[in-house]
């Protein structure tokens, strides 16, 4: 058997297990019910401005067929990225760098620490005057959104690595590099990643607000419009997109963390 | 281990008048006052004293981590200045990192010294091997148990051929069959490679079992009390837990901690009449 047989081989085995997994079928089960309650609620008469899971299941199609429908897909997705992206280098930096330096931690801290209770749609009317494009401003919403949790993170990341590692690892004769690659940052990985996947999750906050507030193309746009074009249909697909793009998001960060940190695979 | 006789005599650690004081919550307390001690070469040197008395503080200055507020410690003649490979502690929990496999853990320290990756690998296999941890060297430390955890982090420490093996109550939270497995396991490899270790603990028939020299410690602040030579033959066994020189051996330990762990409890209840007065004056204003 060559070796691409036997990649395919594997991956049949693991699709054949990921298939037969109950935790998978009790999820379906959870979704189908969430459904079957609503279609239910609405039979008798309850939920009367909702429309019923099976008009939006009918509407789906042609929300999708919709010119722009695609282009929100992209257009938030881009917007969330880059503002994550953006935020997660500086955050990993500025936490790096205040969690190994007591002056750059007393001076920079204290500043941080008032912006950061300030939420992020409450720095929008200033944005909008300062950047040029919309565009930026709601990148630069979804940056401030991120920036918080992930830089507080790293920082409680490298304060609370054990003592002992430390002193072991200069028992153990590392230079400075060695000390801050082989034991500082894979002793901070576990927390970076708690605040990564609070920073996504909140992306998708700040980009929906956003966008319902001033944006073009979107999801939150598009919900806030078909609410404009009084489509039911159009809000209900417009709010599940959005619910699914968020899990997704969290679903690749996951995913990453686990590729990052496999001896964290057991937990 | 290649160079044997390195190990057994080199190692030779002398604390003359250590004094430390430690400040928790901005109350200094003199925790060592006048203590002094060696450490001999090719021994198992064991440490033991009442819980809290300073045990692993004395490991800290000794590993170089925290330096004495007074007093001098040093390796064959040289001061200790701070922590470096010559001196390997196994803490008191495990320290083994916990994002490196028990190979990479090993490694670690020879791969610091410079030794070339290969010849690291296969000395980490060995030694794995010698702790009977064939076949996990690919596990994380949280894929294996807690007295394999010990193991390995014995053989990342003696990996590096270390003056002094410094052993800061390394069974400790093992259950009682684990922890017997272990002192066995401990016994052979000393037995086999005589390094200078001190080895500390607060359970007396471990510290008989195993050493050659006893350093009793007294309550805070704490000095040596006494030190008891252990002059059972070697190769150890279990069984000569029931020797009669055994049982006169921890008696006589027993005794001296006993009076110190009295201490102990006679300033615990000093402490506790002070806080029923104080909780007794509060309901009176209540
Ligand atoms: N950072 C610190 N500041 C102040 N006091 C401390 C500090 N660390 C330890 N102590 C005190 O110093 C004493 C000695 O502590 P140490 O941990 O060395 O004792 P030990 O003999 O190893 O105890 P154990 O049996 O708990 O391991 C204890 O009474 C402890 O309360
Ligand atoms: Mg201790």
């Amino acid at each position: 058997m060559n070796a691409s047989a036997t990649g395919f081989a594997l991956r049949r085995d693991r699709l054949l297990r990921a298939i037969r997994n109950p935790v998978l079928w009790q999820g379906a089960a959870g979704v189908a019910t969430f459904f079957l309650v609503w279609q239910i609620a609405k039979a008798i008469g309850f939920l009367a401005v909702l429309p019923s899971p099976l008009d939006v299941a009918r509407g789906v199609p042609q929300q999708m067929v919709q010119e722009g429908y695609w282009l929100s897909w992209v257009a938030s997705g881009r917007r969330v990225f880059l503002g994550f992206f953006a935020a997660a280098v500086l955050a990993v930096t500025l936490g790096i760098a205040m969690g190994m330096s007591r002056k750059l931690r007393s001076g920079g801290f204290p500043i941080l620490e008032i912006l950061r209770p300030i939420p992020p749609l409450a720095w929008l009317p200033l944005a909008i005057l300062f950047w040029p494009s919309p565009e930026m401003t709601m990148m630069f919403l979804t940056f401030l959104g991120a920036f918080f949790p992930i830089f507080i993170n790293v920082l409680a990341g490298i304060d609370n690595i054990d003592a002992r590692y430390i002193q072991a690892a200069r028992s153990l004769g590392s230079s400075p590099r060695t000390l801050f690659w082989r034991v500082l940052v894979p002793g901070a990985l576990p927390a970076l990643f708690t605040g990564l996947s609070i920073a996504i999750g909140i992306t998708w906050e700040v980009v929906i607000a956003a966008e319902m507030a001033s944006g073009q193309h979107g999801l939150g746009y598009l919900t806030w419009n078909a609410y404009m074009g009084q489509s039911l249909v159009g809000i209900v697909v417009g709010m599940l997109s959005i619910g699914v793009a968020g899990m997704a998001s969290s679903g690749v960060m996951s995913w990453i963390g686990k590729r990052a940190m496999p001896w964290r695979r057991g937990h | 281990m290649t160079d044997t006789t390195s190990t057994t005599t080199r190692g030779y650690t002398r604390l003359s008048g250590i004094g430390k004081v430690l400040s928790r919550a901005g109350r200094p307390e003199v925790i060592l006052r006048d203590c002094s001690f060696d450490i001999k070469p090719g021994k198992l040197n064991v440490l033991i004293g009442p819980s809290g008395c300073g045990k692993s503080t004395l490991v800290n200055l000794i590993a170089g981590y925290a330096a004495p507020s007074i007093g001098t410690v040093t390796i064959d003649g040289a001061p200790v200045t701070g922590p470096g490979p010559d001196r390997m502690v196994v803490f008191q929990e495990t320290a083994l990192f916990p994002w490196m496999t028990l190979l990479d853990n090993v490694a670690y320290g020879p791969i610091q010294a410079g030794v070339a990756h290969g010849e690291a690998e296969s000395h980490t296999r060995a030694l794995l091997a010698k702790v009977g941890l064939a076949g996990f060297e690919q596990r994380y430390p949280d894929q294996v148990s807690g007295g394999m955890q010990r193991r390995a982090e014995v053989a990342r420490a003696l990996i590096n051929l270390p003056r002094v093996l410094l052993l800061d109550e390394p069974f400790r939270g093992l259950d009682h069959m684990s922890r017997g497995l272990m002192q066995e396991y401990f016994l052979q490899l000393f037995e086999d490679e005589g390094m200078t270790t001190l080895f500390v603990t607060s359970e007396v028939d471990e510290a008989i079992l195993l050493a050659d020299r006893v350093i009793v410690l007294s309550y805070k602040p704490t000095a040596v009390k006494a030190v008891i030579d252990v002059d059972l033959p070697r190769p150890r066994t279990f069984q000569m837990q029931t020797l009669p020189e055994f049982a006169a051996l921890k008696a006589r330990t027993l005794q001296l901690l006993y009076e110190e762990a009295m201490k102990g409890f006679v300033k615990g209840t000093a402490a506790s009449a002070e806080l029923e007065q104080l909780v007794a004056a509060q309901g009176v204003v209540r």
